[in-house]
């Protein structure tokens, strides 16, 4: 089984945070531990799904990567915030919401070496079965340190000609940087599309798997980030796709 | 294959966007560099296809220049090198945010 995934998106907005609080919630739902780290520094938010509240955020990834916490001490177990059911754990390590916060880490830089370790203590500390990397949007130093040592790379995109031109940057910086496995996610697909040509055009486009083509969904859109889908609406198509994209993430 | 690091200029640690930089074949050992945490010589001499004499050479030259840091000799005397990484750059970001 994989032991670190990264979730990437070229662009902003393709569902990205989404499909890893999914995805995440699915796995501890078979009883799973799930460490989700949110590495995107410049605008976090994978905390709203967990509906972790920033007056719960003792520490941060940004303490961490200042020096003044343990990686483990900005951990946050929010298994209890995803429902009654759930039989494993997932743990979040959220980046700061603080304007400061995040002006400052930006300014002043990081220490790379610090977030390696950091992540891969994190596998280790918190004995882990799965650590998601949730990356911001583009190409920086963060997102490629992910792509440098995960075992799966997922690269969330929409069928649009944006997304498609930058995902091709990020499938051959990958390549550059030897990730042993790369999916696709095809997102937000209109009604009007066939899902099958889509995942025809990527996978030749891209000569990488798609793992899923998912349709847009008014249901998602509602909810939000107010929730996890996958377990709110569990039978819904999108869920059930939801949960053949976390299957072939682990495998 | 030695001689390219050489013409680098010494950086204080090595960050993803450098290795991507990288000519071949020493990206890939810089990629397995950093996936596996360190890598000794006898791995290094494998991975770029070196002899040891010459995968030594270039070891200590990456070190040198700044891109790998020799941890610890082993017990066995084999050499351990390590990816030496550096800060990420800071950007002018308006202080009253």
């Amino acid at each position: 089984m994989a032991k670190i995934i990264s979730i990437h998106s070229f662009r902003g907005g393709t569902g990205k945070s989404n499909v890893i609080a999914n995805v995440a919630a699915l796995q501890a739902a078979k009883g799973r531990r799930i460490g989700v780290i949110d590495t995107d520094i410049q605008s976090p938010g994978i905390h709203v799904l967990f509906d972790l509240n920033e007056e719960e955020m003792v520490h941060s990834l940004n303490d961490y990567l200042w020096g003044k916490c343990d990686i483990k001490q900005a951990a946050y177990d929010v298994t209890s915030h995803l429902g009654p059911d759930i039989k494993g754990q997932v743990l979040l390590i959220p980046s700061s919401i603080r304007a400061g916060e995040i002006a400052r880490v930006l300014r002043e830089g990081y220490d790379v070496g610090l977030l390696n370790d950091g992540i891969h203590n994190l596998v280790e500390d918190l004995k882990l079965d799965l650590l998601m990397i949730d990356t911001h949007p583009g190409l920086n130093e963060e997102t490629l340190l992910s792509i440098a040592i995960s075992d799966v790379l997922a690269i969330i995109l929409r069928p649009d000609r944006q997304d498609y031109q930058g995902t091709g940057v990020t499938v051959e910086v990958a390549r550059k940087l030897g990730v042993p496995r790369m999916l696709l996610v095809v997102n937000k697909v209109p009604a009007v599309f066939d899902p099958a040509e889509v995942k025809a055009q990527v996978e030749r486009t891209y000569e990488c798997e798609v793992s899923a083509v998912l349709p847009h969904s008014d249901e998602l859109m509602a909810l939000a980030s107010a929730g996890i889908f996958a377990l709110r609406y569990p039978y819904h198509s999108v869920a059930v796709m939801l949960q053949q994209v976390a299957a072939r993430l682990v495998e | 294959m030695p001689q390219e690091p050489d013409k680098r200029v010494k950086v204080e640690g090595i960050t993803p966007l450098d290795v991507v930089e990288l000519p071949e074949p020493l990206r890939t050992a810089m990629n397995k560099l950093m996936r596996k945490g360190s890598m000794t010589l006898s791995e290094l001499s494998v991975e770029l296809n070196l002899e040891m004499v010459e995968a030594r050479q270039l070891g200590q030259m990456l070190v040198e220049k700044g891109l790998l840091t020799l941890v610890e000799q082993q017990a066995d005397g084999e050499i351990l090198y390590r990816p030496r990484w550096g800060h990420t750059r800071g950007r002018s970001v308006p202080l009253d945010l």
